[in-house]
């Protein structure tokens, strides 16, 4: 008997469809996908049970004709490209014909359409191995495609098949991914007969995001455009402290396709490198528009992943576009009382607020009334009267700067009253200072009378001695002592009197937690993050008004200023808008 | 409890008492202090459980009328003593109050449980080690400057005192620069190695009514007293090993340097309006009988100042943090200073004719 034999066509189509269909959203991504190409303005979506019992896209697009629909379910059948050379132009969603064909080979489809210039519409059902039955149909113009029972032949994969919920989770993010890539069409999503969400056509990207992340992030949203001939980035970026645990809200696309690319993620992640605290993700709408021939999308069924002629430059080009705009941005994080961020959230407050009559103060804190302000022997740090003439000169640049508990400056600025907390500002503007030094050359080190001299392990042995130049740039002198130990002859003198044994401890715990692949660049970086860290003022630290005065004069041109190193914000706003709501003046 | 005193003497002893007791808020009790009248005087303590102050008000400054002992805040009582217009204050406990008068002011202040307070103790009635006021004011002068303020080797945060072969030490670092200064003493006199809390010490001076009283000096086993005919402080000693300070002193320099004191310091402090907060470093350019001190702060400019001295030795340059040099120039008041140095990487020392030594780090040229 032969080992190997060729799979009768009806397996072979199991496994195909495996590689596309893998679980109800995939489903929704081809049908969408298809309606897109097909010029949709409206995509309406019903799923059940997760989209495991249905799936239905409905959308006014372009429709087909009866040759196309009998053609559309056969394999390889796709409008979108002609010859292979095509498949390096790709400018559609899908492309690969493989798509309908395979889902009717996993569940039961139904499609109805017309297109425009015909008179009437058709509709076809298929359910395998019976073969597909055409009929006209009376329908307006578009097409309206449902799958049911996804994998009621393939019992195997049925059962790897999640919760409705996580199902609809799933379906529910890639329809959002797909709204926010095309803000000028309405999508909305009905999940067993119930509203999930609706996006009507809006007229630009920041008000599509306001549907999902609410009017504050929409309004504050940075806009980051640039790049070359043949690669344009386009980029709406949330300020880094409406940060997330995941990278659910990193919307990325190429070429108007939503793609999960590693490299691109990573891209974003280096941009917001010292911006954002750590295991947290930016809110962004990264958009990448190049030139087909230079990525290749055929690299998975479900085109998720993507892979560029050139990643070096792209990734290049995607670090400093988004840079330049961050680092020149001025992020302010609004104080609102609310504590919902989407405006659904904030009306509901609002009407439970007017219907009790009485304020609920949630979300920021406001701190410490001014009157409170006033510290036994605080030198100046208040400007009381005409006659303090240091507070009358710290007027004239500035406008006054109080401090507040030893720890917060309020300020106040164009749009409202600016909280700044003293040492996350402080700690910006000296890793800014830090890490500028390091690109010009290398920080000074103060000798050291006796050399600190510090136990390691092996492989914080092994770390330190391949960062050894970087910590000489810090003007940290490191020499091996004996097999388990290390000297440190000198020591930034930017950092004065300050611990010096537990710092140098923590930089070497540090440094060799972030293992082998850590290049000295991010080595560097992490290290002038612990000195800024140390160097700055701690909060109960008094401030004289010069000291204040120098303060917000160094912050006026630090890059990245609306975030301390690890990505806190450095000043929330509380807007007169905000206070002449709270004071019922309008 | 009532009694009258001059209202300096009473002010003054709770501004001692207030200075001690104000850090600690852990322990609310610890910022009162304990008035104690006996025997036709008073004393005044406070502690913050590291450092204790017993301060003296002696017969000619105060009329006992009742002897007694209350507890009261130590601010708010500096406050009212130091502004109440009268000569003459005087206290008296009348039910809960304590009501303290002068002129033609009033105040009833509440007063505390006496119990609740730690004990201060007494300066323990053994044969003290005596020194010259003056040389031991010098001293600390001279030293404190160097203490470390952050140290986690606590050892770090005090002034170590030693009496060695009839030479009195006391030394400070900060692991960057080492103040050392030496004092010769009776032969007989001995005085075991010990660390002494800079805040202590700082406060030791105070006891002093005039510079030529003598300070008396007792360590026990982990405190030290320190005591004058105004009071007492005594103080917890710091533990753990000083590093060893003596092999630090450079022995192998080639280079001497004799300045005048005044013109370093205004040079140096001339040149550290030129730096910059992330460099505060100058530069030493030796050349001949020329010192020439440079500040350079990168985006704004420079300062250079010339300085005649005399110098053996090769040309030399070499960059230190302005103010090591600052503070010891300041705490010294001799006419001239040396400086010996080797190289730009190594330590350098200065000294100033008494039994003072300084040594201090260089920074890095890069």
């Amino acid at each position: 008997m032969p080992r190997i034999e060729i799979l009768p066509s009806e397996v072979a189509e199991k496994i195909a469809a495996g590689e596309v269909i893998e679980r109800p959203v995939s489903l929704v991504k081809e049908f969408v996908e298809n309606s897109i190409d097909a010029g949709a303005r409206s995509i309406t979506i019903d799923v059940e049970k997760g989209g495991k019992g249905l799936v239905r896209v409905a959308d006014d697009g372009a429709g087909m004709s009866r040759e196309d629909i009998e053609l559309a379910f056969s394999r390889h059948a796709t409008s979108k490209i002609r010859v292979i050379d095509d498949l390096f132009n790709v400018r559609t969603m899908g492309f690969r014909g493989e798509a309908l064909a395979s889902i009717a080979a996993v569940a039961r489809v139904t499609a109805g359409t017309r297109s425009a210039q015909d008179q009437s519409g058709w509709e076809v059902s298929i359910e395998p191995p019976a073969a597909a039955e055409i009929r006209p149909v009376g329908r307006a113009p578009g097409t309206t495609i449902e799958a049911r029972d996804l994998f009621f032949n393939i019992p195997a994969r049925k059962k790897f098949l999640k919760r409705d919920q996580t199902e609809l989770g799933h379906i529910t993010r890639y329809l959002q991914a797909a709204a926010l890539g095309f803000p000028g069409m309405s999508l909305s999503l009905s999940s067993n007969g119930r509203k999930v969400f609706s996006a009507p056509a809006v007229e630009s990207l920041r008000r599509r995001a306001a549907t999902f992340y609410g009017e504050d992030i929409a309004e504050d949203l940075v806009e980051a455009q640039g790049g070359r001939e043949g690669l344009k980035v386009h980029a709406l970026i949330a300020p880094p402290f409406y940060s997330r645990v995941n990278r659910y809200s990193q919307y990325i696309y190429v070429n108007n396709r939503y793609v999960r690319d590693r490299l691109l993620q990573a891209a974003v992640s280096q941009a917001f490198r010292g911006l954002i605290e750590p295991n947290r993700f930016p809110i962004i709408f990264l958009y990448v528009n190049i030139s087909p021939a230079e990525v290749d999308v055929n690299v998975h069924p479900t085109k998720m992943e993507i892979r560029f002629r050139n990643a070096n430059s792209v990734r290049g080009t995607v670090i400093s576009v988004l840079s330049e705009a961050l680092l020149s941005a001025d992020f302010k994080s609004r104080i609102t009382f609310e504590e919902g961020s989407t405006p659904r959230a904030q009306n509901i407050r609002r009407s439970i607020e007017d219907f009790y009559e009485r304020r609920v103060a949630g979300g920021v804190e406001i701190g410490t009334p001014a009157t409170h302000a006033g510290r036994s022997g605080g030198s100046g740090s208040l400007t009381r009267d005409g006659t303090d003439t240091e507070a009358a000169a710290a007027h004239v640049q500035t406008g006054p700067l109080m401090q507040v508990r030893g720890t917060y400056i309020v300020k106040e600025s164009d749009d409202g009253i600016e909280i700044i907390d003293q040492h996350a500002l402080h700690e910006r503007v000296i890793y800014a200072e830090v890490r500028r030094r390091l690109e010009e050359g290398s920080l000074q080190g103060q000798r050291l009378l006796v050399p600190e001299v510090i136990e390691v392990t092996p492989a914080e042995r092994t770390a330190l001695e391949k960062a050894r130049d970087a910590f000489g740039r810090l003007g940290i002198e490191a020499e091996a002592f004996g097999q388990d130990a290390f000297a440190f002859h000198s020591f930034p003198a930017v950092l004065g009197d300050m611990d010096r044994r537990s710092l140098l401890q923590a930089l070497i715990s540090d440094l060799s937690a972030g293992g082998h692949g850590r290049s000295m660049e991010e080595a560097l970086d992490s290290l002038a993050e612990l000195l800024a860290c140390h160097a700055a003022v701690r909060a109960g630290d008094i401030l004289g008004t010069e000291e204040l005065q120098s303060l917000m004069e160094k912050a006026r041109s630090a890059q990245g200023r609306f975030a301390c190193p690890h990505g806190r914000p450095t000043k929330l706003v509380l807007t007169f808008d905000e206070l002449e709501r709270r004071f019922r003046r309008k | 409890m009532e009694i009258a005193l001059k209202r300096e003497a009473l002010a003054e002893a709770f501004q001692m008492a207030h200075a001690i007791a104000t850090t600690r808020t852990t322990r609310p009790v610890l910022q009162n202090a304990l008035l104690s009248v006996a025997d036709g005087g008073m004393t005044v303590s406070a502690t913050d459980m590291e450092i204790g102050l017993r301060w003296n008000i002696s017969a000619e400054d105060c009329r006992v009328v009742r002897e007694g002992s209350v507890l009261l805040p130590a601010g708010r009582m500096a406050q009212i003593s130091r502004s109440i217009e009268a000569d003459e204050i005087t206290l008296r406990v009348a039910d809960k109050t304590c009501v303290v008068s002068g002129g033609r002011s009033v105040f009833e202040v509440l007063m505390e449980n006496v119990e609740d307070f730690p004990q201060v103790p007494e300066m323990p009635d053994e044969a003290p080690l005596v020194l010259d006021g003056q040389k031991f004011a010098e001293m600390t002068r001279k030293t404190i400057f160097a203490v470390a303020r952050e140290s986690t080797r606590y050892a770090l945060n005090g002034v170590h005192m030693e009496i060695v072969d009839g030479v009195m030490e006391m030394v400070a670092t900060d692991g960057r620069r080492m103040a050392l200064m030496k004092e010769k003493v009776d032969k007989q006199t001995s005085m075991p190695a010990a660390i002494v809390p800079q805040k202590a010490l700082s406060q030791v001076e105070k006891l002093q009514s005039d510079k030529d009283e003598t300070v008396n000096i007792l360590t026990r086993e982990r405190q030290v007293f320190f005591s004058t005919s105004r009071g007492t402080v005594v103080s917890r000693l710091v533990e753990g090993h000083f590093p060893p300070y003596r092999e630090v002193v450079p022995k192998e320099t080639d280079k001497k340097a004799t300045i005048s004191r005044t013109g370093l310091l205004s040079a140096m402090r001339q040149a550290a309006i030129m730096t910059s907060e992330d460099s505060r470093s100058v530069l030493l350019a030796f050349a001949g009988a020329q010192l020439t001190v440079t500040g350079r702060a990168p985006d704004e400019g420079r300062g250079e100042i010339g300085l005649d001295i005399e110098y053996e030795g090769e040309d030399l340059e070499i960059r230190f943090n302005p103010q090591f040099i600052i503070d010891a120039l300041s705490a010294s008041e001799a006419e001239k200073v040396t400086l010996d140095m080797k190289e730009g990487s190594s330590p350098a020392a200065l000294k100033d004719g008494t039994g003072f030594l300084y040594v201090v780090m260089p920074i890095n040229i890069v």
